[in-house]
């Protein structure tokens, strides 16, 4: 059932992303044609200048879009009239809310992809073969300096930032969720959970650093240990590093994951 | 005929409206009830917590022995007094969309009718008119082999022939095994069709009664004994 739900989602998603990804790439092309008739005019200027600004204009809003639309639909095909059909499916919630998670995280990564594409194509030429000689140079660098390490760090970080998203995006569909408890104005009081989820951080962060600062002596000795793994060990610290954010992350994803499915499971009240 | 439906001391409140009062109700498979009551009486909200589409405030109800969720849904075919379809999405799309998520549902019966209809399968929903709005999602919800048909106000709001459309898709469409329950307020249009009446007011159910005896007991029509039960 859940490969049925992410062929719907994809073809609902693809609808409003495709579109978005054709405009990116014609305004790449565009930007790249018109560097063949390349001049000392100040028309050339200006019409160069206004490609490479739509064309970053494209860039951020296709990102931005990417987000805001994966974050649209779960509350139109949960929580609006669209609900009265995905809420009498025989699925269940976890599977809702997990379809609508990976169809989301990957709408954004083939985003971030299409948008690097873009790039690539509006660039194609001289600045691109420079292009690629600089991240040449730089990945020799890097590979030189810290080995076999270097192609763990590049997976281990892209695994750490994919969880992050997807930590995000339950976030924002655990606070929607949690707007649907409200009487009325739900949307407000999805905003409203989302504030005072970031206040509550906020003052989480605040109380931990004071603790920090006046913690006890076993802090300070665990804190010492931590520094001096890192001065002897910097590879594997970097390592535990990545892991512990991801962590950090995929912890927070789970409990956003729960809320949003108790919520959908047991109190649902659609208007 | 063993117990398809069955609310004991169903409750829902708004704040402090209450919607459903302690409600206790069964119903059995294989017939057509009418759930009848004016407009604010709780009609919707029963349909709608049977769909799990609203938690209770208290008490339990059972479809064929399950609570709503997966197990229910796959019995239930549900008509909302919505629009709820996308309206992007053209009719072949809908159709491939319930042939994928319901194992009872019967795409050529749909396709058959719809074509019946004279609705081409490539058209979007959003170019059709009120009426075939309206007949589209009756078919879907027809072309089920559902255990349980819930009609949520199906001929609220439609032409005369359209209304008999509509009564008559019910009639020549729902497996025979199955119930039909059908919320309304325009029962006149109903009547014939109606094994069984649910009366319900305020969030209470007032009467339950087959057709039958109403006219036995009553020597009324279920239209002339709602227009004497629910009089202002």
């Amino acid at each position: 059932m859940v490969r049925t739900l992410i062929k719907h989602e994809v073809k609902a998603v693809s609808r409003s992303m495709l579109p978005m990804g054709l405009i990116l790439m014609g305004m790449a092309f565009f930007t790249r044609i018109i560097q063949f008739f390349e001049s000392d005019s100040d028309t050339y200027d200006i019409v160069f200048g206004s490609a490479i600004f739509m064309l970053v204009t494209a860039m951020v809003v296709s990102l931005i879009m990417s987000v805001v639309v994966s974050v649209k639909r779960f509350y139109t095909n949960m929580f609006t009239g669209e609900g009265y059909l995905t809420m009498t499916l025989p699925v269940t919630a976890s599977q809702h809310i997990l379809t609508k998670v990976s169809v989301a995280v990957v709408s954004v990564i083939a985003t971030v992809i299409a948008v690097i594409v873009a790039g690539s194509i509006a660039t194609m030429g001289e600045v691109l073969v420079e292009v690629f000689k600089a991240i040449d140079y730089l990945a020799d660098q890097y590979f030189r300096e810290i080995g076999g390490h270097g192609v763990a760090y590049i997976f281990e970080a892209l695994i750490s930032v994919i969880v992050f998203g997807a930590s995000q995006l339950l976030l924002y569909y655990a606070c929607i969720s949690m707007g649907q408890r409200a009487s009325k104005n739900r949307v407000a009081a999805a905003f409203g959970c989302y504030f005072a989820f970031y206040v509550i951080t906020q003052i989480l962060g605040t109380m931990l650093i004071i603790i920090v600062s006046n913690g006890p002596e076993w802090f300070y000795n665990l804190a010492n240990s931590i520094a001096d793994f890192a001065v002897n060990h910097p590879y594997a610290f970097v390592h535990y590093f990545i892991w512990a954010i991801t962590l950090f992350y995929g912890a927070q994803a789970v409990v956003f994951f729960f809320v949003s499915r108790y919520i959908i499971k047991n109190k649902l009240n659609l208007e | 005929m063993s117990e398809l439906l069955t609310c004991r001391n169903l409750t829902k409140n708004y704040g402090g409206l209450v919607a459903l009062n302690n409600v206790n109700l069964e119903i059995k498979s294989g017939k057509i009830i009418g759930l009848l009551g004016p407009n604010g009486s709780g009609k919707t909200t029963l349909i709608k917590i049977l769909n799990g589409l609203l938690t209770p405030t208290s008490g339990e109800i059972l479809i064929n022995g399950f609570r709503p969720g997966v197990e229910s849904k796959k019995m239930v075919s549900y008509l909302p007094d919505n629009s709820y379809l996308n309206s992007w999405m053209t009719v072949e799309q809908i159709v491939g969309m319930f042939s994928d998520f319901y194992a009872d549902f019967r795409p050529e019966l749909a396709f058959e009718m719809l074509g019946r209809l004279g609705i081409t399968p490539k058209s979007k929903l959003k170019t059709l008119s009120k009426g075939n709005k309206e007949k589209v999602c009756l078919i879907l919800v027809m072309s089920r082999n559902a255990l349980l048909y819930v009609l949520d106000e199906p001929i609220a709001g439609v032409d005369p022939a359209t209304r008999d459309y509509v009564i008559s898709t019910i009639i020549n469409n729902y497996n025979p095994e199955a119930s039909v329950i059908i919320s309304t307020h325009l029962i006149a249009d109903i009547e014939q069709v109606l094994d069984e009446v649910i009366f319900i007011n305020n969030g209470n159910i007032v009467l339950q009664k087959t057709v039958d005896e109403i006219r036995e007991e009553n020597g009324k029509s279920v239209d002339e004994l709602f227009r004497e039960v629910f009089k202002w």
